[in-house]
Order: structure tokens, then C-alpha cells, then sequence
């Protein structure tokens, strides 16, 4: 077994003691919160005896302790329980919002990456430059903007004044356009920005002296050299944003009518639906062990530096 | 800067292909809620798509005067008020193509009491027969407020026998019941298509249509923001809109293309009073705090879409009076000279002068629990507090959620609660104030209360009901407040809409121009 491997079954099992700590501790603020799902229901025509009757259906009467460990038994069975509010299997509910969801997130996310590491790119590169006092300006300007607000204006602009887009609503390519930019424009600035710093910080390193000392083309020494380098911070931020992109966004999908988990969840939490808040939040708890795991590996792999580390700790 | 912007949005859609359009004989519509499910029976909250794919046997008419048959061909009720009867048409079947006979409507309310969390409004139902087509209720009491729930959507029909054969979830996702429309697709969390039910027959004599419906589809959207929704009706791509945003009247109202349809709240916004509270146990407080809202600034506040109210009830409920109404107008409308002086003669004086009235070194500072999901609450609440001030009241105002200052409210952690409540039926005061409510505990209440529940005559009733909030207004319980007018937005080139007085659609006559 070499050390990476070590390391990664080291890591799934930590994992698991992980996922275990973040359910139990979301159970315990969930009940800690006052009433109860059914007691929750705004409705002035249901009587006490019925409010007694649905807990006992949902086993709200039983102690928080008892109803984490059948929910925990039934997830091990691959049952994620069914909504409180309406019925429905938790499964049933994430599959249908998260293509939804992952359509937003997942476009918004790889459109920041891939316009805001060039331009980051070039920003460090030539730093100092116009282009690169406009980039870190206006990618600035954006991350100041608040997401609603900036929603609101895109729906003004493009489908209000324009009329070449839907203000709202889930159908088809043309749907995506206004989430996806009210997602990515304001998140650019972090991505480029800290790709830009980094460039700067290896653009220092000798081995980029040494380099261009030995006469290689700016544009293999930005490739080879600095961007490699510069990646890893920036892959390592790839990758911890990913476990949100099940989450959603809750302001963008409200504004846009976007049936994503974001307002599932949102919803679910003010419900106090139990078992549909902790069905994302086992996902998200899920996807942030994986995804950060895989990070680590990822930049191992792309620096020997990190990938000798790895190995020491394990060894 | 616009050529580029044009060019920009141009190269997106081009990608996107062409702009999808809705079908000439589609209506759009959007709620802010999406619903919770499409069976009417396991659910507890109704919108437009139960109006559209499960109808009740009865319905009220526009004017809420009286009750008509809305699918049945005729129906009755006994001089006692304890035999119903029900005659069905003959040839009607569910949009399953199963026969929807006498026999298969006992069946769906033989599950509505099994499984409905509103089967205690039918609890005076004895038994259900058939003979032939015609259905019999046998009542063990007058069924006063069961005749609003059967007249309701609450009162829809769906189809045992196919319920019988999937699932209870499968079935709340695509219910079978007997509507002008038909379940098509749900899209959770985004819309659901309805698509016209051709074997659908109204018996309502108020409608101009008692045919299939004149639309082929219905799509009904769940936007949740109030900006999106009026930017969807204003530009075209939805043709009616619920619950208009009170800020978005004005703006509506002189939209040349969209109409706006009007009801007023059945019920009202209103503070409940804790009587046990450490500054409100005193009832000359409580009635002081009654006695010190100006109303008229509430209604002014919310741009005049409200009214004033001074009980509990308002006229678009059954039951209502407006005796009482001026009655309580009177003894607990604005009076500011008369609440200074309950202040006083409780002992409640400003010594320090800081404009805060104190008793034994404690200051006159109560706190409000403002619903953030209740709008006009959110509104008015500024208003009250500075009024209060003038009385030398501090008024602290804290937000939480509706559900929140409901249970805040029955576990007696509350000075005064909002409240906002939409039923149209006198009877909401059992839920409102009855000792079965956790709210309160008060024995005369309970007797009036229970007696209005099966009282036949309208006049005796909203006697009643009169009586009942009165005992509420004189222990000084509640601080009735305003009762919002709500608006719909529809488009001109929908025809046929129309709404009852409580605000429920009607739907039969609905097309587009």
C-alpha cells in the first residue's frame, strides 16, 4: 500500500466520524429550536387532538435521542425519510430539485473559474498594467453588489426593457442565462484576485528567474511554470466550493423561480422538516469530505511538494 | 453601450434557440406558494390547483348569500338541519374514467375522515348513505361551519379506487379527482401543467360555462418573489397573479393591459393580549391598549387597502354582525382621553417624566411579536408603537415568523402576539379563543362558541358570534386591528374570471380573448 492510498483510507475513515458529528449536532439545533414541525403548521382550523395525532404519526412524541437513531438506521438502509410537511420521500424531493440546482451552480461555477483564472492570469502577469488596474476594479465593483440587487437589475435590463430573456422560471437554455450571470459575476473577484496574487507570489520564485534566464518564451514560462504553481491554492478553493453547489442559492433561486435546493432547504428549515433539512445536509456533509479529500490528492498530484508532505504525514 | 448589450443578449439566444411560446389556449398563472400537494385530503393548505382539478359538491355563490350546487344537480338540507341530501348527476366520471356515482363520493369522504387533518370539521357527521345517485349526510348536528369546509375545496372529490391502487405519495403528486382540469406534470419547486378535463359538467347557476373548460391548459408557476411576479404579469408572460404586493397596487391599477380583482380578508389582522403578562394583568391596561389605536392611520399607512376593524369578525364571514361591529366600535374604537385615563386609574403614571409610564419603579414597556410573513403587520406595527408612546406605552417590536407567535401564544410567552387569520366562517372563533385552542380558557367563551357551531338561523348565529366577542373585547384578549383587502392581478385578454367574497376563484368561465 504507498502512502497516498494509506492516507486516503485514513481519510474515509475520519469521514465517517465527521458526517456522524455534523448529523448529530444538526439534530440537536434543529430540536433545540421552539415547537415542532407539526405544531408549525400556520393553520387556524387544526385542533389540538390532530396536532397530537400527526407528531405521533411522525414520532415527534418519541425523545430527540430515539428519533436521531431510527432516522440514522434508516439512512444506513438508504431511506432518507419522507417530508413531514408534505409527505413526500426525501429522495424523491432531491432528485427533483437538484439537476435544477446543479444546472445553476455547476455552470456558474466552472464560467468563474474559466474567465476568472485567465484573467487573473494575466492581471499578476502584467500587473501594474490598465488591464490589469480595470480587471481587479471591476471585478470588485461586482463582488460589492448584492445578489438580489444585481438579479433584479439583469431581469430590468435583459427581459424588462430588452424582452430578449424570461424573467423567470425553469425552461431551457435561455432560462439559465440571468441566475447563472447573477451567480458568477459577483464571485469572479475572489477567483480572480486570489489567482492573481498567487501569480505574483511565484512570478518572485527563483525557478521562474532561472527561466527566463535560460531565454524560455514568456508564454511558456506563464504556462509551465507560474500557472502549475499558482493553480494549487486556486484548485483548492475549486474544490471547496463544490459541496455547495447541491446547496444552491436561495437569494437566486427566489428571484429567478428556481426550483433548486436552496429554497428546499430554506423552506424546510423555517418548517422545521427534519428529515428534508437533514437529508441536504447529509449530502452537503457527504460532498464536502469527498470533494476535500480529492482536493488534497488533486494538488498532491499537481505539487511534489505538498505530495512529499502527504507521504511524511502518513509515513 | 445598447447596440452591444442587444448584440450580446442576441449571440445567448441564438444559442438558446427560439423563445418558447405559451400555446393561444394556455393560461398562466402564478401564486407565491408552491402547493404541498395535489390531494386535497392530505393536505393542509388549498390555492388555485384544487379549485382547478378537484371541485366540491356545493360552492357558496359570489356573494357568499347562499349555498348552490356546484357538480351535484341538486342538494338539500332538512328542516332540522340533521339530513343532507345530494343528488348526483347521472354519467359523470372522475378523469381516471371511473364512475363518480354516490357510492364512489362516500368513498372519498369515507377517506377525507380517515386521513384529512381537517376531518374534525365534518366531527357532527354521523353517517354517509347512497340511494341510487343520491347521497345522504346524516348529521348528528346542524352542520353549520361543515357546510364552508363542503362548500370549500377542502370539499373536492378524488378517486378511492385509483387511490387505492399507488401509493399515498404517488397520489398527492397526481391526484384523480373531478375538475375542469386535469394533472399533467408537477414540477416540483417550479410549476405544475393542467390540462383540460373533457368530461368535466358544472351544475353552478352562477356560471356561464357549466362545460369542459374553455382553456386547454392551465400552467399554474410558484414565484415566490413579489418583484418577479409583478415583472412576469407586466410583461406578458403570465396572465394572473396572486396575492399582489400592496406596494405594486398603484402601479397595477393604471396598468392599461391588467385588471385588478379585489376581496376583502375573511377575518382579520389583530394582537392577541396575554392577560397573564406582568404589565398587562390589570384589564384597564388591556382595554387602554385597545382604546389607543388610531386605526384610520393603519388603513393610511397600508395606502387604504385595508379596513378599519374593531372585532374580531369581518363582513365577508358568516356570522358576522354589524351591530356588534358599530358596537365595538363604539365602547373600543380610538379614544385617546379615555385610554390616558384606564391608564391612570390603574396607576400607570409618567413620575419621571421621560414620557414612559411607571408603577413601583417599573416602566409600562410591553413587546410585540410582529410576524415577518405578515405583511401588513410589518407595516403598521411602527404606526401603533408611536401611538402607544403618545400614551406613554413603550412598545418594543420584535419579528418572528407567524408559526413562532403562534406557539409563543399557547405557551404563554407573549405580551401581545400579531395574528392574522382567512376563514369564512364565524366558527374561526372556536379556533381563535375556545379553551380547544390552547390560546385561552375562558368557560363563557366556550359555551357562546360551542353554541354557534350548530346554530341554524343566520340572524340567531351572528347574535352569537356577537356575543362571543364581546366577552373576547371586554377581557381584553384581543386588539383587532385592521382587515386587508387582497388583490389579483389578470390580465385583459383573460375573460371570466371572477372571484366569491372570500376571495375564492372561480374558474369555470375562464378563457382567453
Amino acid at each position: 500500500m504507498n502512502d497516498l492510498t494509506a492516507y486516503a483510507i485514513r481519510r474515509i475513515f475520519q469521514s465517517v466520524f465527521i458526517v456522524l458529528a455534523v448529523t448529530i449536532l444538526l439534530f440537536a439545533i434543529m430540536h433545540m429550536m421552539p415547537g415542532d414541525p407539526i405544531q408549525l403548521i400556520d393553520s387556524p382550523r387544526l385542533d389540538e387532538a390532530t396536532t397530537a395525532k400527526l407528531r405521533a404519526r411522525w414520532g415527534l412524541d418519541k425523545p430527540p435521542v430515539v428519533q436521531y437513531l431510527y432516522w440514522l438506521l434508516n439512512v444506513l438502509k438508504g431511506d432518507l425519510g419522507r417530508s413531514i410537511t408534505n409527505g413526500q420521500s426525501v429522495s424523491v424531493l432531491l432528485a427533483a430539485r437538484l439537476p435544477a440546482t446543479l444546472h445553476i451552480t455547476l455552470t456558474a461555477l466552472l464560467l468563474q473559474y474559466l474567465v476568472a483564472v485567465p484573467l487573473g492570469l494575466m492581471a499578476g502577469y502584467h500587473q501594474g498594467s490598465v488591464f490589469d488596474r480595470l480587471a481587479v476594479s471591476v471585478t470588485s465593483v461586482l463582488r460589492a453588489i448584492p445578489y438580489f440587487w444585481l438579479g433584479i437589475l439583469l431581469i430590468i435590463v435583459f427581459a424588462v426593457s430588452f424582452r430578449l430573456l424570461p424573467v423567470s422560471g425553469y425552461r431551457g437554455f435561455q432560462s439559465l442565462i440571468l441566475p447563472v450571470l447573477t451567480l458568477t459575476l459577483p464571485a469572479l473577484a475572489d477567483t480572480l484576485r486570489l489567482t492573481r496574487s498567487e501569480v505574483l507570489e511565484v512570478l518572485r520564485e527563483k525557478h521562474v528567474t532561472t527561466a527566463v534566464a535560460k531565454g524560455l518564451r514568456p508564454q511558456m514560462v506563464l504556462l509551465r511554470h507560474v500557472l502549475r504553481n499558482a493553480l494549487v491554492p486556486v484548485t483548492v478553493m475549486f474544490f471547496l466550493s463544490v459541496p455547495w453547489l447541491i446547496g444552491g442559492s436561495v437569494i437566486v433561486e427566489t428571484i429567478f423561480a428556481w426550483p433548486g435546493t436552496g429554497r428546499l432547504l430554506w423552506k424546510a428549515i423555517s418548517a422545521q422538516d427534519y428529515p428534508v433539512v437533514q437529508g441536504i445536509i447529509l449530502l452537503i456533509t457527504l460532498l464536502t469530505v469527498i470533494s476535500t479529500t480529492i482536493g488534497d490528492i488533486l494538488t498532491g498530484l499537481l505539487d511534489p511538494r505538498i505530495r512529499a508532505e502527504l507521504g511524511g504525514r502518513v509515513a | 453601450m445598447r447596440k452591444v448589450l442587444m448584440g450580446l443578449v442576441v449571440v445567448l439566444v441564438g444559442i438558446g434557440g427560439l423563445v418558447t411560446l405559451a400555446p393561444a389556449s394556455e393560461i398562466v398563472i402564478a401564486t407565491p406558494e408552491e402547493i404541498e400537494g395535489t390531494d386535497i385530503q392530505q393536505i393542509e393548505w388549498e390555492n388555485i390547483v384544487h379549485s382547478l382539478v378537484t371541485v366540491p359538491m356545493i360552492r357558496f355563490n359570489r356573494d357568499m348569500s347562499a349555498v348552490k350546487p356546484f357538480m351535484v344537480s341538486d342538494w338539500s338540507l332538512s328542516a332540522d338541519g340533521k339530513t343532507m341530501k345530494l343528488t348526483i348527476p347521472q354519467g359523470l366520471t372522475f378523469s381516471s374514467g371511473n364512475p363518480l356515482t354516490a357510492e364512489a363520493i362516500k368513498a372519498s369522504f369515507d377517506r377525507y375522515l380517515k386521513i384529512s387533518p381537517y376531518a374534525t370539521d365534518l366531527e357532527a357527521l354521523d353517517k354517509i348513505t347512497t340511494e341510487g345517485n343520491v347521497l345522504v349526510m346524516h348529521w348528528k348536528a346542524p352542520p353549520v361551519p361543515a357546510l364552508v369546509s363542503l362548500a370549500s375545496s377542502y370539499g373536492g372529490l378524488v378517486d378511492v379506487k385509483t387511490a387505492a391502487k399507488i401509493t399515498a405519495e404517488e397520489f398527492n403528486r397526481r391526484v384523480v379527482g373531478y375538475g375542469p382540469m386535469v394533472v399533467d406534470e408537477w414540477v416540483q419547486g417550479s410549476h405544475i401543467a393542467l390540462k383540460r378535463n373533457p368530461n368535466f359538467k358544472s351544475t353552478f347557476p352562477e356560471a356561464g360555462n357549466q362545460g369542459p373548460s374553455l382553456v386547454d391548459k392551465i400552467t399554474v408557476r410558484f414565484i415566490p418573489d413579489d418583484f418577479t411576479r409583478v415583472t412576469e404579469i407586466q410583461s406578458g408572460n403570465v396572465d394572473i397573479i396572486w396575492r399582489v404586493p400592496l406596494e405594486n397596487v398603484a402601479d397595477l391599477e393604471a396598468d392599461d393591459d391588467i385588471v385588478l380583482h379585489s376581496y376583502l380578508q375573511a377575518g382579520c389582522v389583530m394582537f392577541y393580549v396575554n392577560p397573564e403578562a406582568p404589565n398587562l394583568t390589570d384589564v384597564r391596561v388591556r382595554r387602554a391598549l385597545q382604546k389607543g389605536v388610531n386605526r384610520q392611520e393603519l388603513v393610511a399607512v397600508l395606502a387604504n387597502n385595508a379596513q378599519v376593524r374593531h372585532g374580531i369578525m369581518s363582513a365577508s364571514m358568516a356570522g358576522f354582525s354589524q351591530k356588534y361591529e358599530d358596537m365595538f366600535a363604539k365602547e373600543y374604537g380610538y379614544d385617546f382621553k379615555a385610554a390616558s385615563a384606564l391608564l391612570d386609574q390603574a396607576g400607570w403614571k409618567d413620575t419621571n417624566g421621560d414620557g414612559i409610564r411607571d408603577k413601583a419603579g417599573q416602566k409600562l414597556t410591553i413587546t410585540a411579536m410582529i410576524g415577518t410573513d405578515y405583511p401588513s403587520s410589518k407595516k403598521t406595527a411602527p404606526v401603533i408603537q408611536a401611538q402607544y408612546k403618545k400614551l406613554g406605552v413603550e412598545l418594543k417590536l420584535r419579528e418572528f415568523e407567524g408559526k413562532y407567535i403562534k406557539q409563543a401564544v399557547r405557551d404563554k410567552k407573549f405580551d401581545l402576539g400579531a395574528r392574522r387569520y382567512q376563514w369564512a366562517d364565524g366558527d374561526m372563533l372556536t379556533y381563535l379563543f375556545h379553551t380547544d385552542s390552547k390560546n385561552y380558557a375562558f368557560a363563557d367563551i366556550d359555551q357562546l362558541v360551542n353554541q354557534g357551531r350548530y346554530e341554524l338561523d343566520p340572524a340567531k348565529r351572528a347574535e352569537i358570534y356577537g356575543q362571543a366577542q364581546a366577552l373576547v373585547m371586554e377581557k381584553g384578549l384581543a386588539i383587532p386591528l385592521v382587515t386587508n383587502v387582497n388583490y389579483v392581478a389578470v390580465r385583459k385578454n383573460i375573460a371570466g374570471f371572477a372571484l366569491a367574497a372570500d376571495g375564492q376563484p372561480f374558474v369555470t368561465d375562464l378563457k382567453k380573448k
